[in-house]
């Protein structure tokens, strides 16, 4: 008995504060526990039913098959729909780390009047994003007579994402140290060669951060693709029809394909997870 | 021709520049001359503008009014990379993604001098500021002295005219500060450059300099050498800035050939008045401690009065003795270690001393 | 003063270039030409069609049918007919207990997230890696999951704890589960900022006065991480309220939120002013709520 609570003080000694509830007790780490369990366990089943050999979604699964990704690897419409999220999300990434680099600087580096509108002005889409965006998108298109299709769901997803964009640069370049710009411009070089020498290499970190941010957006994206992309699909719309008139586990595997992607990106963005964090405070 | 010949002693000219910030007036009618090669200081306190001066030197800032001459060439108006000054910032400014070489040979890339040239003048400089070897570090993993070090080697390898200085030595500690200070003064006599330097720590200033110029509030208060601030204030602000002194206020009562009378009641002084004094005038008299003489040798000393001692502190080297005078006022008077004197608190005692070591000021 | 640019990304006070009229001009140009892509790209693809859509919510009829005329029954209709207003409650009701389920459970684990020193940033990643994947499949998840021979049904079987499968899926309770789940990240992350920015010297102090864990935490810890309380309480209730994918996938008939109307308007429907109208409304709520966050959580700051 002695040993244990010898051991748990020494173990938990960052944890073992008088002035808060104790962190280490069981029934902390059992709700933890389930609380994990039940935040994995949706998409832990989706992908284990990608290989159930069964057509319906009965539990226990009833036999291992690859069946399921060898249809869909077949199938012509989930590989376009991939296909065109592929595209959209990459030149979503390029428009709004373009758009937003600059209207970042814009923001920060200069003051003017209106500067504070402008501040919430862009963050108004993230507010609004969702079914409200997508119907004005729609009518503002089938009004100014563009076809919807993959051209215009680009235009739609970069309005919606680029402030996303303009929020992490703007934490990175907010905390720019100008005496580094200073000190080139005191040595020689001019403006356009502090920018390519200093500027860029030094917020380049931010602008990945974001630029992956947004791609993984534009690709999971559902809503705005839905009414945009017209008579073609992205994957998360493909499985959403999937979904709504041809339930098979070949749903699944389309989905554990999207999962898979996502899956990389998240890799690749939690080495850039603090850039990510400001968006959040 | 003697004009011309005088033009030439000056790296640094300042004429005339006022500065405002907004509505507030940040520098007020700075006139000011640095020698060629001289080590010059800023000297003031937080807050007087003196940063805003250097900036404008370097072209950081354009004056609202007025011009800067950078070896006879109007500058006022031009930006940092079109100058031949360089700054040495506040936080050293060091390129974090750069190694120590790449941030020295930057000013040098830009420039685009040949490899070989840059890699010798590099190597040449960094084993001036006694780093050689550190080429490939990084300045997260350089001690702060060490960082500084490279922050100099990079402004002086591209030899401009004129160094600038932004209180870089602020984040060392004391014992560091002072090596660094003595190795500054060694660097910019074997350099000849001239070096303008800001600080608000008058040690610093008083160490290193040639001449200083004592900046306050906006103004150009004195520019002297190191003795003639010290020794000869020439406003209130400059006296009490400087080392310690004694004011004390009073009215002019008379004066005749650079003697004043002053009147600080109920009694009675005999100073030295240069500068413009008249009759009326409401002056300061200013006496360092240090000149301020106890008991005996105070009735050698032809001005005189008399004090009670309040306090006595010891500092080492010193003692320093509160006398209260008459009118009310304390006068500080410093006595060396060895020095004997029997007073102790409570006792009266006669403070005194030369003429030519008290002085108005306005 | 005009545009000045700074020398500072901060608003560092002392140093402002003063510059020469032709110099400000040029500075003003390059702002401008800095700003124009984003500014014109919110101009036209944010600003105009919300317009647009404001407009088409006063039309009388579909364009290709008649011309139109200009009306305010499709307003009228939004707010008077008994219809929508019970769907726009039912939506108000959803996400208020969403948010409130939300906040209960959530806050525990943010507490820990906050307070715990080692790992912090590796566990948090964890927890969001299942919230990167896209919201169709976290829906499609709860399909799965609640479908009278989905897992919870068959667990429970198993156990011999029912008879019968329980009717878990389109009905109002898969809806509050598919929200409840979607928007875990959007509660976790406010509060754990909230919660990590409170002092814990603060904390010290009051254990210091008498106070055991709990009232430590009641009367000092919750009350400070206020400002993170409102903001996650408000984007989870601004995000549930326009959910489309919840109710649609996991609901039941009557269990239409004012989202999943608009949604079917426009995909099955034809009433497209109607739908617009209802959209603007949902948008008219979506700038309140977002204005009410500013507002209360500037007011809710405490400094120190």
């Amino acid at each position: 008995m002695k040993h244990r609570e010898a051991r748990k003080v020494v173990n938990s000694r960052q944890e073992f504060r008088q002035y808060m509830p104790d962190l280490n007790t069981l029934a902390y780490k059992l709700y933890m526990g389930c609380f994990l369990l039940f935040i994995f366990a949706p998409i832990v089943v989706v992908v284990l039913y990608a290989f159930n050999s069964s057509r319906y979604f009965v539990w226990p699964i009833k036999g291992f098959s690859l069946e399921w990704f060898r249809q869909a690897w077949h199938n012509r419409l989930l590989i376009e729909a991939f296909t065109n999220s592929a595209i959209i999300a990459l030149a979503t990434t390029a428009l709004c780390t373009a758009i937003g680099t600059l209207m970042s600087f814009g923001l920060v580096r200069f003051r003017f009047r209106g500067r504070g509108f402008l501040n919430i002005l862009v963050l108004l889409p993230v507010v609004t994003y969702g079914i409200v965006s997508s119907i004005s998108l729609l009518l503002f298109f089938d009004v100014v007579h563009i076809q919807r299709g993959i051209g215009a769901t680009i235009l739609g997803h970069t309005t919606f994402l680029f402030p996303f964009a303009v929020i992490i640069i703007n934490g990175r370049l907010a905390n720019f140290d100008v005496s580094l710009e200073e000190a080139a411009m005191d040595l020689g070089a001019r403006p356009v060669r502090v920018f390519v020498d200093i500027t860029l290499p030094l917020i380049m970190p931010a602008i990945v951060a974001g630029a992956l941010l947004v791609f993984t957006l534009s690709f999971d994206d559902f809503i705005l693709s839905f009414f945009l992309i017209g008579n073609t699909n992205t994957l998360p719309v493909y499985i959403f029809g999937l979904i709504r008139y041809f339930m098979t586990p070949a749903v699944n595997a389309a989905a554990t394909a999207l999962i898979g992607v996502t899956m990389i990106f998240v890799v690749l963005i939690s080495f850039f997870f603090r850039e990510i964090r400001t968006i959040w405070e | 021709m003697e004009e011309a010949i005088a033009q030439d002693r000056y790296d640094v000219e300042v004429r005339n520049v006022t500065h405002f910030y907004g509505r507030t007036k940040v520098l007020d009618e700075i006139n000011l001359k640095v020698r060629k090669g001289e080590f010059f200081s800023l000297l003031g306190p937080s807050g007087a503008g003196k940063t805003t001066l250097l900036r404008i030197i370097g072209g950081f800032v354009f004056p609202t009014r007025g011009s800067v001459y950078i070896q006879n060439e109007r500058m006022d108006h031009r930006p940092p990379y079109q100058r031949n000054t360089t700054m040495v910032f506040q936080h050293l400014a060091l390129f974090p993604h750069m190694n120590v070489f790449d941030n020295v040979a930057y000013g040098l890339k830009v420039r685009r001098r040949p490899w070989q040239e840059i890699a010798r003048r590099v190597a040449e400089v960094l084993e001036l500021v006694k780093l050689t070897g550190f080429e490939n570090r990084y300045p997260k993993q350089l001690s702060g002295g060490q960082q500084q070090r490279v922050a100099l080697a990079r402004s002086i390898v591209v030899e401009p005219s004129v160094v600038l200085f932004d209180e870089p030595l602020g984040s060392l500690d004391l014992k560091l500060r002072r090596e660094m200070e003595v190795e500054l003064k060694n660097l910019q006599r074997v350099l000849g450059t001239t070096f303008i330097y800001v600080t608000h720590d008058q040690e610093e200033a008083l160490t290193m300099s040639d001449r200083i110029g004592v900046i306050n509030e906006g103004r150009l208060e004195q520019v002297g050498t190191v003795e003639e601030i010290y020794e000869k204030p020439r406003t209130r602000f400059v006296a009490d800035f400087i080392g310690d002194t004694n004011l004390i206020e009073g009215k002019v009562v008379s004066i005749q050939d650079q003697v004043a009378t002053l009147r600080a009641a109920p009694l009675t002084f005999v100073a030295e008045a240069r500068g413009d004094f008249r009759e009326g005038y409401l002056v300061c008299l200013s006496v360092r401690p240090e000149k301020v003489r106890l008991g005996e040798a105070a009735e050698a000393c032809p001005v005189r009065c008399q004090g009670i001692v309040q306090d006595i502190i010891y500092t080492g080297a010193k003692r320093r003795y509160l006398v209260r005078l008459e009118n009310g006022r304390t006068l500080k008077a410093d006595v060396l270690a060895g020095e004997a004197t029997a007073f102790t608190v409570g006792d009266e005692v006669s403070v005194g001393w030369q003429g030519q070591d008290a002085y108005l000021l306005r | 003063m005009g545009r000045t640019p700074l020398t500072s990304g901060t608003e560092r006070a002392v140093e402002r270039p003063c510059l020469s009229k032709k110099q400000e001009g040029r500075e003003n140009y390059k702002l401008t030409l800095i700003l124009l892509p984003g500014v014109a790209w919110l101009f036209f693809f944010y600003l105009i069609p919300t317009l647009v859509m404001f407009r088409y919510s006063l039309l009388s009829n579909m364009p290709h049918i008649a011309p139109p005329t200009f009306t305010l029954s499709n307003y009228l209709d939004a707010f008077c007919t008994t219809l929508y207003a019970r769907v726009f409650l039912r939506t108000a009701r959803l996400s208020t207990s969403v948010t409130a389920m939300l906040l209960l459970s959530c806050f525990p684990l943010a507490y820990y997230l906050a307070k715990k020193t080692r790992r912090q940033k590796e566990i948090l990643v964890l927890l969001m890696i299942p919230f990167w994947t896209s919201q169709v499949l976290r829906a499609f998840a709860w399909m799965i999951l609640l479908g009278r021979s989905g897992m919870v049904n068959v667990l429970l079987g198993r156990l011999y704890l029912l008879t019968e499968p329980l009717r878990l899926l389109y009905n109002w309770r898969a809806v509050t589960m598919g929200l409840f789940y979607s928007y875990i990240p959007y509660m976790i992350l406010p509060l754990y900022a909230a919660i990590g920015r409170v002092d814990e010297a603060l904390l010290e102090a009051s254990a210091g006065l008498g106070a055991n864990r709990w009232q430590t935490l009641w009367n000092v810890t919750i009350p400070l991480s206020l400002p993170g309380i409102v903001s996650g309480a408000a984007l989870v209730f601004v995000a549930s309220f326009t959910d489309v994918l919840s109710p649609t996938l996991l609901g039941g008939p009557s269990d239409e939120m004012i989202s999943s109307v608009i949604f079917n308007t426009f995909t099955m429907g034809s009433n497209w002013p109607l739908g617009s109208a209802l959209s603007f409304i949902l948008f008219a709520v979506l700038l309140l709520a977002a204005a009410l966050i500013m507002v209360i959580s500037s007011q809710v700051r405490y400094e120190t």
